[in-house]
């Protein structure tokens, strides 16, 4: 089914809320202009949530400025945007002030830089209805903001009046920018990426939220997502790639029966619906004593001005990873998850408590036993755009941890960088290039590279795939457990995101506010979870029970 | 901490700062060759014959060995005391005092017409409709500071007073008279405001919350006022601070080429005829106004910015 033949086998007589015809955005111009969006059709009925759906680069976001005409550095070539039948394409940007805010609202991707650092939460949500000249005094005004920061779900409204962005969690700045997007009751609010900043059980909140308010005020909304899981609480959804509607229609039956290649690609590789686990070759330890890392009552305190006891960042920490295994660590941000990982690489002292790597002690480990003891444990970061230096090239960047550790001949190290290189599939030609021309998989791939290349025994993986595209994601996943059953590599997982860790993980810890809550094999955790807050954590992940 | 509390501790950094202004001057100032009092009876006519001269030297104190005069300045300086100068041969303070208001006066509104120039500038660059001449003003800072001071003073004097004959040069008004060094003073400070102001405009406008106000329906001209300009202000008010120096160095300058009095001219006098104790008195004053100035600075950030307060925790 293409874009086109959904949009006319739309049987609803009323007039769509929004009607894109034929729409074209490039940026740049002359010679060295690039179009991003190329052509595309699609419709919003009234009442109605349509997702678009696309990695990076997909050209939905632009969609998504387009519409609301704030498009920085770019133009729309051609192509019509109907809202409520009218066309808004070419809309002078004093006219598109007048519909931005009252008749188009917009949910922001991220909730720490989108509000006014120094200005009150009451003021900027009171601003809307000064821009658009209600006749409200000061008084009227603020009982208007209270009315919706209560609306929205946050408590003690005049408190939070009062406070300022810094002073909110993101998930209540979420909240606040929700009620700032539906503060004038628009026709349309257009959500880019409303809940990839957040962590999960936030995120299933602020969706729901968004849900609720999108019925009481008889809106529609435009969800652009990368996530093929939040989309799947649309009503239809739009797949888009390299700029154009691959494939459109309602959203049961895109998920269930997709008819484009991307689109099953892009659902085979959401960890969400996948269904299919990998392989475990150490699934059941081989013997129960070969625990490779092992870890029993870990604490770690800071002091805390006011506080004697400090902040407990980890309290009382213990598990067991066996050789080979992946063991996931889950939790939100504050839950302790980075404290324990630094604690187990040596970045940090435990106030208590003991780490066992490879049948040795580390947490006394200090000076050139502690350099040592770095070459069994390795990290990959996050964020694979800041984790290589920008001005070494892949070689020097992946041969540097031999120049650390291995007294080795210049050839040698060439053989085994070369060599490791192919390993994680990428071609010999990235060796003389600089990070920058990388994409994000690709530093990722390095990075491995670079953690492998000393052949450690255990990996620590920081939330090592949460910054890629979903089918880059699963191409980095393949990547991990062919190299773990390769060279025996016990991993240690920490994410935010649960789907990948049921994918990926054979046991699991979950912490939260330092503490372990529940600990386990994943089917058993993620299946049959005991603890509350478990509950809440499977719960969310977005789809979970919605059959792929 | 409570502000109190902040302000006696940032007191006593100060303490430190002038202690240290006054120790490092004193020893860059005894090393010098020669003294004031040679300077001033040797040579002409009116040559002293040298015990003559160590008999001035020991009224003044200036042939005692360092150490005992160093304490001996420190202890007179603590009480307020400067010393005499000895090419005026009159208290330091009452020179101090005769030419400390012409000098703030100069610099105060010198400064005040740098901020109103810098501001102006990227006033006209953020509105400006020509891109052109967005380009032409943002290029205008970098020609600013690469001004000279003194040459600037003199094309001044040559356009306004000789060719123009709009100010005129022998014994203006009291307020006429300051237009030239005024102008003179504040193109080269505009500078370093202006270009971070105008690139902490362009930063901020690509700040997400900007969009976001944009999508609430603001104008531009709106989302300036209201959103961009007090976040672009931040970095101005620290780089003020600092700018401080360099407006007390153009003052001095200022003064020379346009023959005013002040703090400036003394400082370039006292240079000429090694007149320690005016110079150690000029280095101490620089060095108190600085600090204060840099308190006031400090103590401003909180009232622009609500994540500095300190009281302001997360709830």
């Amino acid at each position: 089914m293409t874009a086109q033949t959904y949009m006319n086998t739309d049987a609803d007589p009323a007039l769509p809320i929004l009607d894109i015809r034929d729409l074209s955005v490039s940026y740049g111009s002359g010679r060295t202009a690039k179009r991003a969006v190329h052509g595309i059709s699609f419709t919003v009925n009234r009442g109605e949530t349509l997702a678009i759906v696309g990695e990076s680069g997909s050209g939905k976001t632009t969609t998504a400025q387009s519409i609301i005409g704030l498009l920085s550095g770019g133009k729309v070539d051609g192509g019509q945007i109907m809202l409520n039948g009218t066309d808004i394409a070419k809309w002078s940007d004093r006219q598109l002030d007048g519909l931005r805010g009252s008749r188009i609202g917009l949910i922001p991707q991220d909730p720490g830089t989108s509000l006014n650092p120094i200005r009150t939460i009451g003021s900027q949500l009171g601003e809307t209805f000064r821009i658009h000249r209600y006749p409200l005094d000061k008084t009227g005004r603020k009982a208007k903001v209270l009315e919706l920061l209560a609306k929205v779900g946050l408590s003690s409204p005049e408190l939070r009046y009062d406070q300022y962005p810094h002073q909110l969690s993101g998930g209540m700045r979420q909240r606040v920018l929700i009620a700032m997007a539906i503060a004038l009751e628009p026709d349309l609010i257009i959500a880019d990426e409303p809940t990839s900043a957040l962590d999960v059980t936030v995120q299933k909140r602020i969706l729901d939220l968004i849900d609720v308010l999108k019925r009481e005020t008889s809106a529609s909304v435009l969800l652009i997502t990368h996530d093929l899981g939040v989309a799947a609480r649309a009503d239809s959804i739009v797949v888009m790639q390299g700029g154009r509607v691959v494939e459109a229609g309602a959203a049961a039956q895109i998920l269930g029966s997709p008819q484009n290649a991307y689109t099953s690609q892009l659902l085979a590789d959401a960890p969400s619906f996948s269904d299919t686990r990998r392989e475990h070759p150490a699934n059941v330890p081989s013997e129960p004593a070969d625990d490779i890392v092992v870890i029993e009552g870990l604490c770690k305190h800071f002091p805390l001005s006011g506080k004697p006891e400090g902040l407990r960042a980890v309290d009382d920490l213990s598990f067991r990873v066996a050789r080979g295994s992946t063991h996931a660590i889950v939790g939100e941000s504050g839950s302790g998850k980075t404290t324990t990982i630094r604690m187990v690489t040596g970045f940090e002292k435990p106030t208590s408590g003991r780490i066992s790597i490879s049948g040795r002690d580390i947490s006394d480990l200090a000076g050139e036993e502690l350099r040592q003891f770095r070459r069994t444990v390795q990290l990959v970061y996050q964020n694979p755009f800041s984790s290589l230096d920008p001005r070494q090239t892949i070689f020097r960047i992946v041969e540097e941890p031999l120049r650390n550790f291995e007294p080795l001949a210049a050839q040698e190290r060439d053989r085994r960088v070369r060599e490791m290189i192919a390993r994680v599939g990428l071609p010999t030609d990235v060796l003389h290039r600089h990070p920058a021309t990388l994409s994000g998989g690709q530093r990722q791939r390095v990075a491995i590279a670079r953690a492998l290349i000393l052949q450690p025994e255990v990996v620590v993986l920081d939330e090592a795939v949460s910054a890629l595209d979903v089918t880059v994601q699963a191409r980095i996943l393949a990547l991990l457990a062919e190299l773990q059953r390769e060279f025996g590599l016990t991993y240690i997982f920490v994410s935010h995101d649960l789907a990948v860790v049921r994918q990926i993980a054979d046991t699991v810890s979950v912490m939260q506010n330092g503490r372990e809550i529940e600990s386990g094999p994943v089917e058993t955790v993620f299946g049959n979870p005991r603890h509350d807050y478990t509950k809440e954590l499977v719960a969310s992940i977005p789809a979970f029970r919605k059959p792929g | 901490m409570s502000l109190s509390k902040y302000l006696l501790s940032r007191l006593g950094q100060a303490l430190i700062v002038l202690w240290a202004a006054f120790t490092l001057s004193f020893l860059l100032l005894q090393m010098m060759p020669g003294d004031a009092v040679l300077i001033k009876y040797m040579g002409g006519d009116f040559a002293l014959t040298p015990e003559q001269l160590a008999n001035i030297r020991q009224i003044y104190g200036s042939d005692n060995p360092p150490l005992q005069r160093y304490l001996s300045a420190l202890t007179s300086t603590l009480t307020g005391d400067f010393g005499y100068s000895i090419d005026a041969g009159v208290r330091v303070t009452a020179l101090l005092a005769d030419n400390i208001l012409p000098t703030f006066r100069l610099a105060g509104l010198g400064f005040l017409a740098a901020v109103v120039l810098s501001f102006t500038l990227a006033f006209l660059s953020y509105f400006s409709p020509f891109s052109w001449l967005r380009r032409v003003i943002t290029m205008l800072p970098s020609l600013f500071v690469a001004i000279p001071v003194f040459w600037l003073g003199i094309m001044l004097i040559q356009m306004f007073s000789f060719r123009l004959r709009l100010v005129p040069v022998i014994n203006p008004g009291p307020w006429v008279g300051l237009i030239l060094p005024i102008a003179t003073l504040a193109v080269p400070i505009s500078a370093p405001i202006a270009q971070i102001l105008m690139r902490n405009i362009d930063d901020v406008m690509t700040r997400p919350f900007v969009a976001v106000a944009r999508a609430k329906g603001a104008s531009l001209n709106w989302v300036f006022w209201k959103h961009v300009l007090a976040n672009a202000l931040l970095p101005v008010l620290t780089i003020c601070g600092m700018l401080f120096g360099e407006l007390l160095a153009g003052a001095v300058v200022a003064e020379t080429v346009f023959g005013l009095n002040g703090i400036g001219r003394l400082t370039e006098a006292a240079v000429a005829t090694l007149d320690v104790a005016v110079l150690q008195a000029v280095v101490l004053l620089s060095a108190a106004t600085f600090v204060t100035i840099n308190l006031v600075v400090d103590l401003l950030y909180p009232l622009l910015d609500p994540r500095l307060r300190k009281n302001a925790k997360a709830v």
